[in-house]
């Protein structure tokens, strides 16, 4: 589609579509300084902060609900050289912090975007708590040197918390941000600026913001389980742990302007999604004794290996899925386990045998695999799958059972962009107008994601796309009234 | 506050009028009619469906097409209007989210009191003109939560 001027006629609105239609039957035309596309945390960062720098700012959001994934987000966000850590005397340092993201990365990640991630991550713990988000708890997540993990201190989950504090600074300031308004265009002129978006609502109707500057911020893909199996075919038959909204429509959009595209391949996995629900299972639950049998009542793999590895074992088996098995021992154990309660994901048997009847198991075949377990555990030594880490046994009823299949958690390819957060074309050159950030970008987390990472990823670039785009639109309002 | 989405200051400040107006408003409303068939073809002629809530709001409660919509009758993308009058009637999620735990088995999957609020518009959830969806349900696909107004099971 190759569309360089705004539309003002053309086939009636009913019959839109994204690839029929010669041209857009246009409902009115707006204009703006920037667009922010996505309001997720990246989007909802960038939208206040240029804002604030004086921009007229449009936050376009395709779902019904603002807040992305990021309002999902249970973990936490990394930052180093925080007020909260010097306050616990944690010896921490962006550099630390750039070392362990990059080896988490497995190196291929782009050095100079993880450099800004680190340096700029406690001055974005402080701009979240400026607007009213709570980040001075501190604990720590696989992968990370020190304790650097911000989040509530009082147990609300972290994603939850900043995305309520960014909405209400939106509502207090008189943010414009939209719901159920799709951008299916940006434009780019014959000079290869961009120069606006086209915008479809939920009645069908088709609009056009004129801006010199837009956003990227519309998150990854993974929800979109068509795309995730053409970059990763290994991953076919996953299920997907993201809000609805997260099918990477971004992509195409930054793609179709000439966007470079990175790092596509790889996706990050989880093996443990509750099946029939896009909650996670937390890995706790298997490090704190928890064991994995299929829908026959057998163990199937060493439950501590590697995510991929754990999650292609649970494939095999027959329907794709397994159960968690449990006890009350480890239920005590771990907190989060009351939570699976409240959710209705679990399922109890007073005996080993109730509990395989109630999933449709040979009972005897289920109790031996307890018993064999058992034995395994008292001897520390698993002779059949060489689990190296047995905390507890399985014995104390009622016993637990959740349903589990692996889920597409975060992918980390996505838009190149640079350290001012243009989105790159494929000779490296910035596109002018064109920026992005979060989940829709591809460098900063390079091969794999450190859990805590991307909410820090969400603000710092959120930021920097935000200021940035608001001193490109101050600049590009003055050539135009000289122009004039 | 409650019921808002990001960005709506104005229907922000008419909230709190509303609020204040919704037990009144409540007992006023009148008992159990059936919609007439005229004013059901009315909602199905405007808006291409015979699911949603306008039915109840039109048949049983009487109300006008602009009770909802208000005199401009165009929603805008975020369809301020119209959750200002849900709110004006059933309530903020303050009211709703201890009203809906009192009647659930359950108290911890609560619609009104979720993760997502409390800025989460009612409109999200609730259609007028077409089959309502728990947004839940998305993530939560173990979920029952029945919707009031859809006609088909």
């Amino acid at each position: 589609m190759k569309r360089r001027t705004f539309l003002a006629s053309g086939p009636a609105a009913g019959a839109l579509s994204l690839f029929g239609p010669a041209a857009w039957a246009v409902s009115r035309k707006e204009t703006a300084d920037v667009v922010v596309i996505g309001s997720g945390g990246t989007g909802l960062t960038a939208g206040l902060t240029a804002q604030a720098d004086g921009a007229k700012v449009i936050v376009l959001e395709k779902m019904p609900i603002t807040g992305g994934n990021t309002q999902l987000a249970a973990g936490g966000m990394n930052a180093a050289d925080t007020r909260f850590q010097a306050q616990r005397k944690i010896a921490d340092s962006w550099r630390t912090m750039y070392d362990d993201t990059m080896k988490g990365g497995k190196n291929i990640n782009d050095p100079a975007l993880v450099e800004v991630l680190a340096k700029n991550s406690a001055a974005s713990v402080d701009w979240l708590s400026s607007i009213g988000a709570d980040m001075s708890g501190v604990g720590r997540m696989a992968g990370a040197s020190e304790d650097r993990t911000h989040r509530p201190a009082a147990g609300d989950a972290v994603g939850h918390n900043i995305v309520h504090a960014m909405r209400q600074t939106a509502i207090q300031r008189k943010l414009d941000v939209r719901t159920n308004s799709r951008v299916i265009k940006i434009f780019r002129n014959r000079a290869g600026r961009v120069t606006g978006v086209l915008v479809q609502n939920k009645f069908g109707e088709v609009y056009s913001i004129e801006a010199p500057v837009v956003i990227l911020a519309s998150g990854g893909f993974s929800a979109d389980l068509a795309r995730v199996a053409q970059y990763q075919p290994s991953y076919a038959g996953f299920s997907s742990t993201n809000q609805p909204g997260a099918t990477g429509d971004g992509l195409d959009l930054g793609a179709e302007v000439g966007g470079q595209l990175r790092d596509m391949q790889h996706i990050q996995i989880h093996p443990t999604q509750a099946a029939g629900s896009k909650i996670l299972i937390t890995e706790a639950v298997r490090g704190n004794g928890a064991i994995l049998v299929n829908s026959q009542g057998k163990r199937f793999v060493n439950e501590l290996t590697t995510r991929d590895a754990a999650s292609a074992a649970i494939l095999a088996q027959p329907g794709g899925t397994a159960y968690l098995i449990l006890d009350q021992d480890i239920r005590k154990s771990l907190k989060q386990i009351e939570g699976y309660y409240h959710l209705e994901l679990v399922k109890e048997g007073n005996t080993p045998e109730d509990l395989a009847r109630t999933l449709g198991m040979d009972p005897a075949t289920f109790k031996a695999t307890l018993d064999t377990y058992n034995s395994a555990q008292a001897a520390k030594k698993d002779a059949e799958f060489g689990r190296p880490d047995m905390p507890r046994p399985v014995k104390t009823g009622p016993f637990i059972a959740i349903g589990v299949r692996p889920g597409v958690h975060y992918t980390m390819g996505g838009l190149a962009i640079n350290t001012k957060a243009q989105v790159l074309d494929k000779d490296g050159k910035p596109i002018p107008g064109l920026y992005a950030g979060g989940e829709v970008t591809g460098g900063v987390h390079g091969a794999n994601r450190l859990g805590g990472n991307s909410i820090s990823e969400t603000i710092t670039f959120g930021r920097i796309a935000g200021a940035e785009a608001a001193k490109e639109a101050r600049a590009a309002r003055a050539t135009s009234v000289k122009k004039a | 506050m409650q019921v808002q989405r990001s960005g709506f200051a104005a229907a922000l400040i008419s909230l709190v009028g509303a609020v204040v107006l919704a037990a009144g408003a409540q007992a006023a409303a009148p008992k159990a009619a059936a919609p007439t068939p005229e004013q059901a073809a009315a909602v199905t002629r405007v808006a291409g469906s015979t699911q949603g809530i306008a039915l109840s709001h039109i048949g049983k409660l009487k109300l006008e097409c602009k009770a909802c919509h208000g005199e401009r009758m165009t929603p805008t993308d975020n369809e301020t209007t119209e959750n200002a009058a849900c709110v004006a009637c059933h309530g903020s999620y303050d009211k709703l989210g201890p009203q809906t735990a009192a009647k659930l088995k359950n108290k911890n999957i609560n619609a009104h009191a979720s993760h997502l609020g409390p800025e989460i518009a009612c409109t999200v959830c609730h259609a007028a003109h077409s089959e309502s969806k728990a947004y839940c349900v998305n993530c939560h696909t173990n979920f029952v939560m029945p919707m009031p107004g859809n006609t088909k099971k």
